[in-house]
């Protein structure tokens, strides 16, 4: 606590400024961003910028993106204060291996992350911009919201709904690229599937159950 | 390339669309996204999603997201065959591991499983195939083990807990109804006394010396956070009494030496008050604590106590329970199920004095009314319940209803 104090002082003289979007939209963002992403406070530490006229360019990120990131951050400035300490941390009767809660997303989450589509991709962009930023709640909202469309789909459910590609071995994405341009890698190609096929037979969860 | 570079027209909705429709899909995300989706995954799923395509495959049944893994949910399914042709395979890195309620694992696949050298935690509870060889397996290749759990493994017996005692680092040990005697669990602990932080010996029929390893525990491991000695076998009043540097009947105890216990560790402690400054939890249940006791005993080791279980101690006293209140400001869940000593104005006490606690349990407690309970319900609303599971006072006849 005492070094984030320290931190704070850093940048607190301008409480706010400029980043520009790879679409060159230009956004203010004040301390509630600025706290929640890391990203942006380690480059404000180390940039030390005096000029906060001059827009801190975001060059992964739509202009979209950023603004739903800081919209949300907005909603979000006061949760800082309140870290999740490993509550359980005592609780020697709990399996240390359970997979992690994804159904504690918050109604204003929930209603703010349905804006994000996977048809669109955007739901995919919104992660990736919160991943970029290191906002770690936003992060986890969006990780989450995927979770639990996955959880209890089978496969072709989960194909279906994320339109990928079924690729039988040695086609679809996984082919070597090289194995295109040269015969000598075209050799290479064949080991590789082979390989392949013999590592990555498509698995079946009935394996678990039969 | 050059001839559409030159048509503006199939330039301009390319960028648009670049705009509005990302090129980003679940398959090209990279790997430390898919992998913090996966970990919210519950196993079932993570290898459903995995077979969808082979990208997904490599990315989400790496080993990495293998380092802990709980079979239990699957225990009806889980077979030889997917240990070996699957689980073996992606576990290389497992540090945290339940095969609980699983059903004959063969040796072979489990000693394959655990040939990692880097296990943390082993859940084996209602693991009935367990025997002697499994846990030598344990023992040689689990070295860094700190967590064991071997509840209700039934089959192991008397010495095949022997080789347990090559494991140092053990953090917790579970042997809940279980047949360790103190031959094979007085060694475990001498070797891991310096960090043991969670012992559970509830309802170990099979456990002689009881006292004395109760006295080792409680002297000697100070990291000790919760003890469970729920239905403990064999635990006397001087075994209680030494806890707190008293002893009754120092005659009875020269009369029945203990066999062939080494004392290295133990030697002048017998009168020394006990003092576990980190103590949480501790389940007396059915242990028979002589009065007073726990009066001594909080004033030493209360200090940390969140849960206190003194279920069917019928002797414990108003004394004990004033002690309770004055000593344990950190207590979150008292139980002290059928007393028929303890009266409404200590448990007022302690309701006044711990502003922690969360639950407690009267029943069966025919001192304390229910119309005082129902007064406490709302004076006290940080405490969250107040149970009372059968009040004798009231309605004699319904006393079946309790297992209608």
């Amino acid at each position: 606590m005492a070094t984030n104090v320290e931190e704070t002082y850093l940048y607190s003289s301008p409480t706010t400024f400029k980043v520009s979007s790879k679409d060159g939209e230009i956004f203010d963002i004040d301390d509630s961003f600025i706290n929640q992403s890391k990203t942006i406070k380690n480059m404000l530490n180390v940039l030390d910028i005096a000029d906060n006229h001059m827009p801190i360019p975001l060059q992964n990120i739509k202009g979209t993106m950023l603004n739903a990131a800081i919209v949300f951050c907005k909603y979000h400035k006061n949760d800082l204060l309140s870290i999740p300490d490993d509550e359980d941390e005592d609780d020697f009767e709990r399996d240390a291996y359970e997979p992690r809660r994804s159904d504690d997303i918050s109604e204003w989450d929930k209603e703010f992350i349905k804006q994000f589509t996977v048809e669109e991709g955007t739901l995919f962009d919104i992660i990736m911009a919160a991943n970029y930023l290191d906002i770690k709640a936003l992060l986890a909202v969006g990780c989450k919201t995927i979770a639990n469309m996955v959880r209890g789909k089978n496969s072709d459910q989960v194909r279906q709904m994320f339109n990928i590609s079924y690729d039988p071995p040695g086609e679809g994405l996984n082919t070597p690229r090289n194995s295109v341009t040269s015969k000598e890698s075209g050799d290479n190609q064949l080991l590789t599937t082979q390989e392949k096929e013999s590592r990555c037979k498509t698995p079946s969860p009935e394996l678990m159950y039969d | 390339m050059s001839q559409k570079l030159a048509n503006d027209d199939t330039i301009i909705p390319l960028t648009e669309t670049t705009e509005e429709y990302s090129s980003l899909t679940l398959n090209n995300l990279p790997f430390d996204i898919l992998f913090t989706i996966c970990t919210y995954l519950d196993l079932r799923s993570l290898v459903r999603l995995s077979s969808t395509c082979r990208y997904l495959y490599d990315k989400c049944l790496h080993p990495l997201q293998f380092q802990t893994l709980n079979l239990q949910p699957y225990w009806y399914g889980i077979t030889n065959y997917s240990i070996d042709n699957f689980f073996s395979l992606k576990c290389t890195q497992i540090k945290y591991l339940s095969l609980a309620w699983t059903k004959s694992i063969h040796l072979k696949s489990f000693t394959q499983l655990l040939n990692t050298q880097k296990l943390i935690q082993l859940n084996l509870a209602c693991c009935q195939y367990i025997n002697r060889a499994y846990i030598d397996v344990i023992s040689k290749q689990c070295q860094q083990l700190e967590i064991i759990n071997l509840e209700n493994c039934f089959s192991l017996i008397s010495d095949d807990f022997i080789a347990l005692k090559n494991l140092k680092n053990l953090k917790s040990i579970n042997f809940y109804r279980t047949k360790i005697d103190h031959r094979t669990l007085i060694p475990l602990i001498k070797n891991n006394y310096l960090h043991l932080e969670y012992v559970n010996l509830g309802a170990c029929q099979q456990l002689s010396e009881t006292d004395y390893i109760v006295k080792l525990l409680f002297s000697k491991c100070l990291q000790l956070k919760a003890l469970d000695l729920w239905r403990a076998h064999g635990l006397s009043q001087n075994g209680f009494l030494s806890i707190i540097g008293e002893r009754v009947n120092v005659d009875e105890e020269k009369q029945n030496p203990h066999d062939g216990i080494t004392d290295e560790l133990l030697n002048n402690l017998t009168t020394t008050v006990c003092c576990l400054e980190n103590l949480k939890e501790l389940d007396f249940g059915w242990c028979d604590l002589p009065p007073n006791f726990i009066q001594k005993f909080v004033k030493n080791c209360g200090k940390s106590l969140m849960k206190l279980f003194l279920t069917a101690c019928r002797r414990i006293t108003n004394d004990d329970m004033i002690a309770i209140g004055e000593y344990c400001p950190q207590l979150k869940q008292l139980d002290i199920l059928g007393s028929r000593i303890i009266n409404e104005e200590s448990i007022h006490l302690v309701l006044k004095k711990c502003t922690n606690l969360e639950f407690l349990d009267l029943s069966f407690c025919d001192k304390i009314e229910s119309k005082t309970i129902d007064m406490w319900n709302k004076m006290y609303k940080q405490c969250k319940s107040i149970k009372r599971s059968y009040s004798p006072r009231d309605q004699i006849d319904d006393i079946y209803t309790e297992f209608a």
